[in-house]
């Protein structure tokens, strides 16, 4: 193991290597703060361009791309509301409350500093404990899926909190149009009212690209006043009393990105959302959530790069891929002559440890390449409300059509921000669509498969792990009465 | 009689969007209807419920910035429309230039420059650099 790592170093510390390292880190974290272009996409098109490099630093190169992206989509997330990827909408809740407050350096710097915290940790899991965690994917079947899905949407009635009735609407209706297009078990276009563009559904991008940006946009056009907070980028500063407060969240965070991440299908934007949950439900100050909460970023940015190691555990082990871009990854892999499984690590000792120990030094230099990229995003606060709106929507233009090539997507976009307008003017939360739209299709083909496995439903309480998810479901779901009833004793006390 | 506020209207939207999925639920094979079923029902008793309770008192932005979020809105509708009869880079100029008309920016370098920079900045990125094909025109085509 010791040797394999020193093996991993010297691959991983050579010029050519560390440079491909840092294109990757660049080029990603571009690609996570353009609006509509997500990891998977960065990877996609990356891979080609990996053909030309030998293996080792073919990996290093997309590593570098699928890290840095997930992290560059909390920059946009923070500055002008617009989360990059869905994993950086909680990240987009708390940054534009915190550059209202004049804070914008404090959030990119706790954005930056939990993303490399949480990717390094992640990676350093990835380096150790790889086989061993790899078994517990091998154990996650439909119905654990199934419950890692309604453990997610539970997280609706936190979001939701204080306005339950509208949250579970949101959350239903957003469910339903999730089943737009082929069921997933007999391929039936459900929905499609005879337009053969929807029969692969809504895209889930597209609809987030336009939930979360053109609202802002018109929100903008309410008070075309510049405020004087926002249009000031405060200096990049990293709060140490803030990150020991917060070491506890941080950890946490971290972990939860990394189990996440090993669980198939179950990608950075679960963990991030149940990550903020998490810390929200463990907080001495819940009611900061929403307001600009420093926990809030904390465990969001921590869990979300946390899942980038911990997607790669079972892929380099069992040749599952925990996330799309690791699916992406594995093709790339296999294009390199590396078929993931326990013989890699033996056969292909030097480029597999020289990726493990790069995907450290990846995010090492996510700290570093964000940090100065951050002091030049920083500068679209002080761009004048007007350019700022049109940019917004050319960007959510560009970035929707981009996904699949197709208009389609462009309308879906338009449609979603218009309504996303009137949700937030009558009060409507925005978030548990992102949730839903994310778990809707892994809930309905879990139940399904579930149901096909099982004649006796509760007959899947006999797997462990199920037991296991469904306890956190009941816990997640009592927890805001138990604790509420905790602090009336308390304070009564 | 309820009073029709905003709100309510609002509901009323997403009503005919889950009558219009009614409709089609009886075309679907069993198997397929079960669980979207399950969901229309769940929200449809939710949009009742929130639209019989009472309602709260809604916020008025004025008339005067309602307009303005209305023509931005026809803006961008016209310049999607636009995009695929006169391309990409055509129509995100056109849209730059009235839009910052509209938002009365101040018409200077800035005003003249900026629309031209982004929209051939954003194409060669997307075309040439991610290899997007965007939008060409069928009535006018601006390929560079």
């Amino acid at each position: 193991m010791i040797e394999n790592i020193m093996l991993g170093l010297q691959g991983a510390f050579t010029p050519q290597n560390l440079l491909f390292e840092f294109l990757g880190v660049a080029i990603g974290i571009i690609f996570g703060a353009l609006p509509g272009f997500s990891a998977t996409m960065g990877v996609a098109v990356f891979v080609p361009f990996s053909y030309v490099l030998e293996p080792g630093a073919a990996l290093l190169l997309l590593s570098g791309v699928y890290c840095g992206a997930i992290y560059g989509g909390s920059i946009p997330a923070v500055l002008i509301g617009i989360p990059g990827t869905p994993a950086s909408v909680p990240t987009s809740l708390e940054g534009r409350e915190l550059v209202k407050q004049g804070r914008s350096g404090e959030a990119l710097a706790l954005v930056t500093f939990s993303s490399a915290f949480g990717g390094f940790a992640s990676s350093i899991a990835l380096l150790l404990f790889a086989p061993l965690l790899a078994i517990v994917a091998l154990k996650v079947g439909p119905p654990e899926q199934m419950m890692i899905a309604i453990f997610g949407l539970s997280v609706v009635s936190i979001l939701s909190e204080g306005n339950m009735l509208k949250g579970l609407f949101v959350g239903f209706l957003t469910l339903l149009i999730a089943t737009i297009g082929q069921d997933p078990m007999l391929g039936f276009p459900r929905f499609t009212f005879g337009n053969f563009q929807l029969t692969g559904g809504l895209e889930t991008v597209s609809v987030l690209i336009g939930l979360f940006s053109l609202p802002e946009v018109f929100k903008m056009l309410e008070d075309t006043k510049q405020s004087e907070k926002a249009s000031k980028v405060s200096k990049m500063r990293l709060s140490i009393k803030s990150i020991l407060a917060n070491s506890f969240n941080l950890i946490r965070s971290t972990i939860i990105g990394i189990v996440i991440g090993i669980i198939p299908a179950a990608g950075p934007d679960i963990a991030s959302f149940l990550s903020y949950n998490e810390a929200k439900k463990a907080s001495k100050h819940p009611e900061k959530f929403g307001n600009g909460s420093d926990e809030g970023i904390i465990a969001s940015e921590a869990a979300n790069n946390g899942v980038t190691g911990g997607s790669l555990i079972p892929l380099l082990t069992l040749s599952i891929p925990g996330s799309a871009p690791a699916a992406i990854f594995l093709g790339a892999m296999i294009i390199h002559g590396l078929r993931p499984g326990p013989l890699l690590f033996t056969q292909h000792a030097s480029t597999v440890y020289t990726l493990l120990v790069g995907f450290a030094i990846v995010n090492i230099m996510i700290f570093f390449v964000g940090w100065a990229f951050c002091k030049f995003a920083g500068k679209i606060l002080i761009i004048p409300k007007q350019i700022l709106a049109v940019i917004i929507v050319v960007l959510a233009t560009v970035g929707s059509f981009s996904i699949q090539q197709n208009m389609m997507d462009v309308v879906t976009m338009f449609v979603a921000g218009i309504v996303g307008y009137f949700m937030l003017k009558y009060d409507y939360p925005l978030s548990p669509v992102a949730l839903a739209l994310l778990l809707g299709p892994m809930l309905e083909e879990a139940i399904t498969l579930t149901n096909t496995m099982y004649d006796n439903f509760f007959m899947i309480f006999t797997r462990p792990l199920t037991i296991v998810f469904a306890s956190f479901i009941v816990f997640s779901l009592l927890w805001p009465v138990i604790k509420k009833n905790l602090f009336k004793r308390r304070a009564s006390a | 009689m309820y009073k029709l506020t905003g709100n309510r209207v609002f509901l009323l939207f997403f009503g005919a969007i889950q009558i219009a999925f009614a409709t089609q639920i009886a075309k679907i094979p069993d198997g397929a209807s079960e669980y979207p079923l399950v969901l229309l029902i769940c929200s449809s008793l939710l949009t009742i419920a929130l639209f019989v309770k009472p309602q709260k008192e809604e916020i008025s932005i004025g008339k005067e910035n309602s307009l303005r979020i209305l023509v931005f809105t026809i803006l961008i509708g016209i310049s999607l429309l636009l995009l695929t009869k006169i391309g990409y880079i055509l129509s995100t100029i056109l849209f730059l230039y009235s839009g910052l008309w509209f938002l009365k920016l101040k018409k200077g370098l800035l005003f003249y420059l900026f629309p031209i920079v982004l929209s051939l900045a954003m194409y060669f990125l997307f075309s040439r650099g991610l290899s997007v094909i965007l939008p060409e025109g069928a009535w006018v085509s601006l390929n560079l």
